[in-house]
């Protein structure tokens, strides 16, 4: 299940203009990936060996799949942020 | 800076070396040779309306004595037999203004005709309604051309709002053409040769099998990592060719809305969970296609191609090749010598 973790901090500063805020915003968003990767990671080892993918590739496929969720979600909350 | 030379400082090339260009009516890269001037409104237009002209002054006695008073006039307009008429240079100097004139390829010349010119914009991907917005009211007292409330030409801003809305796309484009495009044509035009000659269907084989992990390669690109094409369905709404990045930051608009943006996202990702975990894998299973198709192409050396070129003809026999020299001395047996050891090198 892909949850925030309780761990993660959100920016307090009071005051930030647009910029720092979205700065913050992508912090936070690698911050939430970086403690998923972390949590998630033997999970998705396991599942990408079931599938024949092990070693250097499987790290290659990891390291590629931190990036795209980066994306992912920097996008989601784009539109989320319009909506609001 | 004249019309070329602005679009020279982007040109590229294809595998032909024939000199490429952007086109700015539908944005791809052209050859230069298909290039046109285009009169952005419609020449039959500029030419109704200097016809007009020289219609009211040949009408209107008050009006034509107004006109044929002002100074330098005579290069414009002659008095012959009673009659009014435009000189050629009154012809040419509004057909051929600067500021009504852009280089477009000759497909969009062709499918402009006479049409409007902001009917033709509004119908445009690059332009659209967005662009008649930026383009503002136009001075409708102007009798001849077209122009702007601050008397710029349309091309004039066409151009300009080209370069500044879509450098973006334009400079993907010409990354696409230069290292996918270009490189998938000379590797074609290299199995072409081979198979054209030698007759080896192993070889050949492996060098079609590597042109087309290099077409997978380049779909898996573009449709994967978000080059600026023209978007799909399921990416953002935004309708204009360029980044996004804008949206990250000014529509941010507090610490609270960007938290429950994220917190609202978070779900959404964990749905998406499986396909990016697919998209990874497919990027890795891409990296290593255009490792295998680039260990075929160190294999075959463009000297060792340039051997086999130029074939005198195709039907002759095996037997009459093996004696017959080439111009560097070789015999062509050893050419096939060649090729047969190449072809027992182990793959990939």
């Amino acid at each position: 299940m892909f949850t925030i973790n309780e761990n993660t901090t959100f920016s307090k500063t009071k005051r930030e203009t647009k910029k720092e805020l979205a700065e913050k915003a992508s912090q936070d968003i690698n911050e939430i990936i970086v403690n998923y990767m972390n949590s998630e990671r033997n999970n998705i080892l396991e599942t990408l060996s079931s599938k024949g993918i092990t070693g250097e590739k499987a790290e290659k496929v990891l390291s590629n799949l931190k990036m795209e969720l980066q994306a992912y979600l920097m996008v989601e909350v784009s539109k989320n942020v319009r909506e609001l | 800076m004249t019309r070329y030379e602005e679009l020279k400082s982007h040109s590229s090339s294809n595998a032909a070396g024939e000199v490429l260009v952007p086109c700015m009516a539908h944005g791809d890269y052209v050859c230069v040779e298909s290039l046109q001037a285009d009169h952005l409104q419609a020449k039959s237009d500029i030419k109704r309306r200097q016809e007009a002209l020289v219609a009211q002054l040949n009408s209107e006695p008050a009006f034509a004595a107004y006109v044929m008073a002002l100074s330098g006039i005579d290069k414009f307009f002659v008095f012959y037999e009673e009659k009014y008429y435009g000189t050629l240079f009154f012809y040419e100097l509004y057909f051929n203004d600067i500021d009504n004139i852009w280089l477009i390829c000759q497909t969009c010349n062709h499918g402009k005709q006479d049409e409007d010119v902001l009917s033709w914009f509004s119908s445009q991907w690059l332009y659209g309604q967005e662009f008649l917005d930026y383009l503002g009211k136009l001075d409708q007292s102007s009798i001849l051309l077209t122009r702007t409330n601050d008397q710029r030409g349309l091309a004039q801003i066409a151009i300009e709002w080209y370069w500044n809305r879509h450098a973006i796309y334009t400079c993907t484009a010409k990354r696409i053409l230069e290292n996918i495009t270009t490189p998938l044509q000379i590797l074609n035009h290299k199995v072409d040769r081979i198979v054209g000659f030698s007759h080896q269907s192993a070889r050949a084989e492996r060098l079609l099998t590597s042109l087309s992990a290099k077409i997978d390669l380049a779909n898996a690109i573009i449709t994967s990592s978000g080059l600026g094409l023209p978007k799909g369905v399921d990416e953002s709404p935004h309708d204009s060719s360029d980044s996004d990045e804008y949206l990250k930051t000014e529509n941010i608009i507090d610490k609270e809305t960007y938290q429950k943006g994220i917190q609202m996202a978070v779900p959404e990702v964990g749905k998406a969970m499986s396909a990016l975990l697919i998209k990874s894998i497919l990027k890795v299973e891409a990296e290593e296609l255009i490792d295998r198709s680039n260990i075929v192409d160190s294999i075959v050396s463009e000297e060792q191609l340039d051997n086999f070129q130029e074939p005198q003809e195709k039907t002759v026999e095996v037997d009459a090749l093996n004696d017959a020299p080439s111009s560097e001395g070789r015999s062509n047996k050893d050419h096939l010598t060649d090729l047969n050891f190449m072809s027992n090198k182990p793959f990939g």
